[in-house]
């Protein structure tokens, strides 16, 4: 058997000797991180003083994985951090397939348990192993449908970037290479932003520190008052009150709000009342003494699903370094593509670099997946023929090795 | 604006030009500032200290008594300079914009934009809110209300569309950080005579609450173990922070009281100490703060907490210096070194 790493970097020095890495601007002010099998960052500290010498590093070391910093100094291989001389950053978010909750994962995520006595295993998520209660590790997938929402969540955030913060320029997606999406704002205006104005972005964006009473949601006297002045984050929360009333069911309210269903389904009866109600700064009320709770919980609701799930420490640490778009990523052999078009982007597709030629492997375990737009799999100890791209997936995932 | 009026002004905001200019009339030398001017300066120093706004003899026409005032201000920051304590100067700007605010409260609405214009600050007058700000614009300014954090405003098209009271705010907080990102102002460049002034304050604001924890430490009334003497005077910013929320009464957050928990008994601080330290704070409940404690040091189950990392903290928006550390506990380390070495001395 050929040992995997060198597997991987034999196939990485073909991708970087037939294609150049065009990323990132002002290189000479950025430091980068390198990883090897299974090592996101094994050193970083180091630089670059142009692209083309970025490049012939790549062509002689093929990194399995290659990061930079969204971060410009002055001198950027210096460490510590402090000696670098910070001269500002990019604006980096993050969303990643894990941290969105989809009904997929538990096709094609598994669990095994880590207390070695339990050893239990089972397929989906869980947070604690089901038999002894110790915690798991957990094997994750990606798939169309889960990407796809990362997607969604991607375009409403930039939709927000362009609408509620009006930054137009320098907005570049690309795809993370694994389970995400990465959304870079480069522009100089952004570049000297402080970290504090970099954490208030990313509280507005997920909805962190929200007060219903400053944003003008309030209970006084028996009535629900609500904002009619429309805006930001209050135009967000009256669109999806809006939306809860024109398109749910009395079921699905009487779960969100504990109500029950008899009371949601005469509340409901009376839509344009509410409406008409919202749009002059009440909430409608319920009977009795619900009002307050009902609309509060419905608020609350709001602000869970209006929540983009951004990765805060990507955004608010500004000594992190992340994947370079247009490398490989060490885990899956995918390219992080840049993405002209987010709606039309096919992560499993658009990011194969790789050949249809045919490799043996043994595979000691995969789920169904999919990739350029083949379904593979299941695998359970065995050896199976694959195109070069689904090889070097599940050898990157060190679920399989190359047989000669 | 007539001279008192302009006095007057220029005693209400010290960032302005009209106080700039008063104090540059004023022809003040540096190595003879007048006593009278010093009390006042320290006077401003206790307001500070107590939370309260700064007072000012308000009533008075008299053009030296309110000149007096005016020059206060400068010579206040020297003070503060001297002292080096983060602590205070943040307690300084934090009443300077109460102050600030209150009197921009009473303002009519044209001297508000002009303020504006003084601290820099564009604003276009939309129809239906007071005026908008540009959003890189309003988070130049961070805030201590969460009511005025992003998430909390009407944002749309890179503008923030702000109230009249909520303009006040931006304008007050805006003056307090500009003050705060000065200071301390460099030791060079402050007059020598004045530092004698600066050390005797210094020793006299020293907190009767601090004063009467470090007392019962000493006396052995609550306990500590370890290496070091735990000192309260060798916290780190952070810390000191937090420490001196908790004795002020504020209701900090869950994660502030566990970081601040975590840091005390990694430092070596006796459970029963910290205890005493929590029973200022105003949602303090006995039983749940001595369970919640028991599980930070391990004694309720198997997982002992450590204080967060200088990382974790500036992510969580407690870290409120540059210590070039890692760890709370290493500036806490290397502070004690330091005391100790002085004491030797």
């Amino acid at each position: 058997m050929i040992d995997a790493e060198n597997y991987l970097r034999e196939k990485f020095l073909k991708f970087y000797s037939r294609n150049k890495v065009e990323w990132p601007s002002s290189i000479d002010q950025r430091e980068f991180g390198f990883g090897s099998f299974k090592k996101k960052i094994v050193s970083r500290h180091s630089s670059f003083n142009s692209l083309q010498e970025f490049n012939s590093f790549l062509r002689q070391e093929a990194p399995l994985f290659v990061s930079y910093s969204t971060a410009y100094y002055e001198k950027p291989s210096l460490q510590p951090m402090e000696k670098k001389g910070f001269q500002g950053a990019d604006i980096i978010y993050e969303f990643d397939a894990d941290d969105i909750q989809t009904s997929c994962k538990q096709k094609h995520d598994s669990w095994q348990c880590t207390n070695p006595e339990c050893n239990a295993k089972g397929i989906g998520r869980v947070e604690k192993c089901s038999a002894c209660g110790s915690a798991v590790r957990l094997d994750e997938w990606v798939c169309p449908e889960c990407l796809d929402e990362v997607k969604k969540q991607a375009m409403k955030l930039i939709d927000l970037i362009k609408q509620d913060f009006s930054f137009k320029e320098g907005i570049k997606i690309n795809f993370s290479g694994s389970k995400g999406f990465h959304i870079h704002i480069i522009s100089d205006e952004v570049k000297k932003l402080s970290n504090q104005a970099r954490i208030e972005l990313v509280d507005y964006i997920s909805l962190q520190g929200i007060d219903f009473n400053a944003l003008g949601y309030s209970f006084d006297n028996g009535k629900f008052y609500c904002p009619v002045k429309e805006l930001g984050i209050s135009k967000k929360l009256n669109d999806f009150l809006r939306n809860v009333i024109s398109g749910y069911s009395a079921e699905k309210l009487a779960a969100i709000t504990g109500s029950r269903v008899k009371e949601c389904t005469e509340f409901l009866s009376q839509k344009k009342a509410i409406l008409d109600s919202m749009n002059k700064g009440t909430l409608y009320p319920l009977p009795g003494r619900k009002t307050e709770k009902f609309w509060n919980r419905l608020l609350d609701y709001a602000v869970e699903s209006e929540a983009l799930k951004i990765d805060r420490q990507t955004s608010v640490d500004l000594s992190k370094i992340i994947r370079v778009p247009g490398t490989l990523h060490g885990d899956t052999g995918l390219k992080a593509a840049l993405v002209k078009d987010l709606a039309s982007f096919n992560a499993l597709q658009d990011s194969v670099v790789f050949s249809a030629e045919k490799e043996r492997v043994f595979v000691s375990f995969a789920p169904k997946f999919y990739l350029n737009g083949v379904e593979f799999g299941p695998f359970n100890e065995e050896e199976a023929l694959l195109p070069e791209f689904a090889a070097v997936y599940l050898i990157a995932k060190g679920k399989a090795k190359p047989v000669k | 604006m007539e001279s008192l009026e302009r006095l007057c002004f220029a005693r209400k905001y010290p960032f302005s030009k009209a106080a700039f200019s008063t104090v540059k009339e004023m022809n003040i030398n540096a190595s003879d500032i007048d006593e009278a001017v010093t009390e006042k300066a320290i006077k401003l120093i206790l307001d500070a200290r107590k939370k309260k706004e700064f007072s000012f003899s308000e009533a008075s026409e008299d053009q030296e008594l309110i000149k007096q005032e005016i020059a206060a201000f400068p010579v206040a920051k020297i003070l503060l300079s001297y002292n080096q304590d983060l602590l205070l100067i943040k307690q300084f700007a934090s009443a300077y914009n109460k102050t600030i605010f209150n009197f921009l409260e009473k303002e009519k609405d044209q001297v508000l934009f002009d303020i504006a214009s003084e601290l820099g600050i564009k604003y276009a007058l939309p129809e239906t809110f007071f005026c908008s700000v540009p959003l890189l614009s309003f988070l130049e300014t961070s805030y201590d209300e969460p009511a005025m954090k992003l998430v909390n405003q009407k944002l749309g098209n890179g503008s923030v569309f702000l109230e009249r009271n909520d303009f006040v705010r931006m304008l007050a907080s805006r003056a307090s950080r500009q003050f705060i990102a000065l200071m301390p102002l460099p030791l060079k460049a402050l007059p020598v005579h004045l530092k004698p002034v600066a050390l005797d304050l210094k020793d006299f604001l020293k907190s009767k609450e601090e004063k009467a924890f470090e007392a019962m430490l000493k006396k052995g009334q609550v306990t500590f173990k370890g290496k070091y003497p735990a000192s309260i005077e060798a916290l780190p910013p952070c810390m000191k922070k937090l420490y001196t929320d908790l004795l002020e009464g504020k209701k900090l957050p869950h994660m502030a009281r566990f970081a601040l928990a975590t840091f005390l008994f990694q430092a070596n601080f006796s459970k029963q100490a910290i205890l005493e330290l929590f029973k200022k704070a105003p949602n303090y409940d006995e039983r749940v703060t001595s369970y919640q404690l028991d599980r930070i040091k391990g004694k309720e189950s198997k997982q002992k907490y450590n204080a967060p990392s200088c990382k974790k903290l500036v992510e969580m928006g407690y870290c409120i210096n540059e210590c070039r550390t890692s760890h709370p506990m290493q500036y806490y380390e290397k502070r004690i070194m330091e005391l100790m070495q002085e004491k030797k001395k």
